[in-house]
């Protein structure tokens, strides 16, 4: 296995890591530690699904991250980075498109990790569910129920800002 | 197939995850009822609308980076090649001394790594299987063979199981409550597994006889974000292997060794 064939789930790997870390520098960050990780390890790859196995990498690179920053904000809480997000869009940016897209980017970030992963990998990345099982290392049963009960709060969520627009 | 298993299984059919049999059940089943076809229609149309989800593309900085620390891995090996040329080009009297100094460096770091590697390679093993351990007894849901807070249930549940007496101690009063034990098989030799809690988290100590070992703690990770530590002391081989944030299971490890040995 080569950085080039690893390099062509870039775009996966980063999605996910966006989406879990909510912002793009810590999401550069954890992406680019690894592939470091996965080229390092490349030699222990037992054959099988290689998106899966570097989207697993980047998958515990961000919890691992998250679990360092939860340390750190027991210590120090930011309210500039960890503070509401007030930022709303100008009047001209509301056409329809932006505002659903909007929508529905709120709704996902809504979600607790476990069902941003489910949702990202399969309606963004088309994995089977028995390679979300090899991502988030959970067996096959709990992808389902995590993932239908995303979409249960994804429907809440959307239909409650619909009523509030 | 009711109302109950549709609500359960409507994602794995949208998915088209289902077997045949499954799908034309629920096809069969969803045809008379309103309910479920509404259910239905709800996972539909949340996968429409995360179409207008944005997908965040990598930027083209980032794989310029990734492909830098590669080129940089792979540069490593031929360095003391350099260095050599380095030197001859240009001569200075210094630079010898400083060679020399640095190859015996280096040499012996070479040698320190390779000796620990050694050691490492067998214990790489052990963690891969307490690791598998560990996630097997998660997901099969088969955690425990005795459930019990009881260290004095607990204990004797082993006798006659394993062919040694597992020090079981109680670290409830710490925040990590002892839940059960079970028998499990790590490197081809029965192990008491003693299952302690902390929070949601599932901690697996297992534990067998082992006439020699460093006593002092070993600590690994593996890239799915399992922490394993490890000591021998007193003819007991202790490997504890948990998702736990590793400060948490560095604390945990202290408090075993120290109410096991104490």
């Amino acid at each position: 296995m080569s950085s080039e064939t690893l390099l062509s789930h870039l775009d996966a790997a980063y999605n996910l890591a966006r989406w879990l870390m909510g912002n793009s520098a810590d999401a550069e960050d954890v992406v680019q530690d690894a592939y470091v990780r996965a080229l390092a390890g490349a030699s222990q790859f037992r054959g099988g699904n290689e998106r899966a196995w570097l989207l697993s990498i980047v998958r515990n690179g961000c919890y691992s991250s998250h679990r360092r920053q939860r340390v750190r904000e027991a210590t120090d809480f930011d309210e500039t980075v960890h503070g509401e997000d007030t930022a709303t869009p100008s009047p001209e940016q509301r056409t329809i498109d932006r505002e659903t897209s909007r929508r529905v980017r709120r709704a996902i970030e809504g979600l607790t990790p476990e069902f941003q992963e489910v949702i990202v990998l399969r309606e963004f990345e088309g994995l089977s569910y028995k390679e979300i099982a090899d991502v988030v290392a959970a067996p096959v049963g709990t992808v389902m129920s995590r993932l239908s009960r995303a979409r249960a709060q994804l429907a809440a969520a959307l239909a409650e800002e619909k009523a509030q627009a | 197939m009711n109302c109950e298993d549709i609500e359960r299984l409507a994602d794995a059919y949208a998915d088209g995850e289902l077997d045949l049999a499954s799908t034309l059940a629920i096809e069969a089943h969803v045809a008379g009822c309103a309910a479920c076809t509404s259910k239905l229609e709800q996972v539909n149309t949340v996968t429409r609308a995360l179409r207008a989800a944005p997908y965040f593309r990598a930027p083209e900085t980032l794989a310029a980076r990734i492909r830098a620390t590669a080129s940089d891995a792979a540069a490593v090996a031929p360095t003391p090649l350099r260095q050599r040329q380095n030197v001859r080009v240009r001569p200075r009297r210094w630079r010898p001394w400083l060679l020399s100094t640095a190859s015996l460096v280096a040499a012996s770091i070479l040698l320190g790594v390779v000796l620990h590697e050694r050691t490492a390679m067998a214990d790489d093993a052990t963690t891969e299987a307490v690791i598998e351990g560990h996630v097997r007894s998660l997901m099969a849901g088969h955690l425990m063979d005795v459930a019990s807070t009881d260290r004095h249930t607990v204990k004797p549940w082993f006798a006659g199981r394993v062919d040694f007496s597992p020090t079981v101690v109680d670290l409830a009063s710490d925040g990590f409550p002892l839940v059960g034990g079970r028998l499990d098989y790590i490197d081809r030799h029965p192990a008491a597994a003693l299952v302690y809690k902390r929070r949601d988290h599932v901690i697996n100590v297992f534990v067998w006889p082992q006439a020699a070992g460093s006593a002092s703690h070993h600590t690994r990770s593996d890239e799915r974000g399992y922490h394993v530590i490890s000591w021998t002391r007193g003819g007991v081989a202790v490997w504890i292997v948990s998702d736990l944030a590793l400060d948490e299971l560095d604390d945990f490890a202290r408090k075993l060794d120290a109410a096991m040995h104490g």
